[in-house]
């Protein structure tokens, strides 16, 4: 019924997703990632972490007649044990999405005790 | 109707023109590691024509209010910024897409517009502008008068 013709109008309109500049750093603390999404406020951001990849969108709702945009730029992490994950942090800044990534404290030395027989 | 409401001021070769010729002025002006000042770039803008008159859209992600002017000489309406990058001196940049630097558009606007009137927004990295159709310009109905 109606939820039939919900789902049929979302597939053959299917999200176009345009793809942003960004940028990538890194300092002895992090990598940091900047996506330029002009019009994403905080609400319309989402960034996602789905095992290694690392989902960055973006979703402009349509105002003043603009149409609706929505940004997206995965990356793969490809060894997250190099990265603090739940610790990272995303803020929307001007329209650019900020991302950063912590990298992992490597563990202190631990001292093993040599048991004595 | 909008392409005619909107031209950009002075030819556009020459636009680019002068935007080598500032380039080279900075370069030289300015020592070695003054990134920020080298090359310029046109935002996106987008234009649209209402009822109530014309509303301007530039797309400047990263750039805070304060860096942005938006002037009117005459019928010419003016948007300079500047988009610098935020980077710490510790940090090494991997990969970067993003332009920074200065830029500028202008354009002439039509005398149906009332530039006394511009209004200016801006919103998670877009400047919204609006500038109304002046009162001459609006349609109005014309009494018939019975005899």
């Amino acid at each position: 019924m109606s939820t039939t013709e919900v789902t049929k109008k979302s597939q053959s309109n299917p999200v176009q997703y345009v793809t942003p500049p960004a940028e990538i750093s890194e300092d002895d603390k992090a990598i940091q990632i900047a996506v330029d999404m002009p019009g994403v406020g905080s609400n319309g951001a989402n960034v996602e972490l789905n095992d290694s990849t690392l989902s960055l969108e973006g979703a402009v709702e349509s105002t003043h007649g603009r149409r609706p945009r929505h940004y997206r730029r995965r990356f793969t992490l490809t060894d997250t044990a190099l990265f603090d994950l739940d610790s990272i942090q995303a803020k929307m800044s001007h329209g650019v999405l900020e991302v950063e990534i912590p990298k992992a404290s490597k563990p202190a030395p631990r001292q093993i005790k040599i048991a004595t027989s | 109707m909008l392409y005619d409401a909107l031209t950009e001021a002075g030819p556009f070769e020459r636009f680019w023109d002068l935007r080598r010729e500032f380039d080279r002025l900075f370069d030289e002006a300015l020592p070695a590691n003054g990134r920020s000042a080298r090359g310029t770039f046109a935002p996106a803008l987008e234009a649209e024509e209402g009822d109530d008159g014309l509303t301007l859209h530039m797309e400047v992600p990263g750039v805070a209010p304060d860096k942005l002017n938006v002037s009117i000489d005459g019928r010419v309406l003016s948007i300079e910024g500047e988009r610098s990058a935020q980077r710490n001196d510790n940090s090494k940049l991997h990969r970067s897409e993003r332009v920074f630097g200065k830029f500028s558009r202008s354009l002439r606007l039509p005398e149906t517009y009332d530039t006394d009137a511009v209004e200016a927004k801006h919103q998670n990295g877009v400047l919204t502008l609006h500038v109304p159709k002046s009162v001459a310009a609006k349609p109005r109905a014309v009494r018939i008068e019975a005899q």
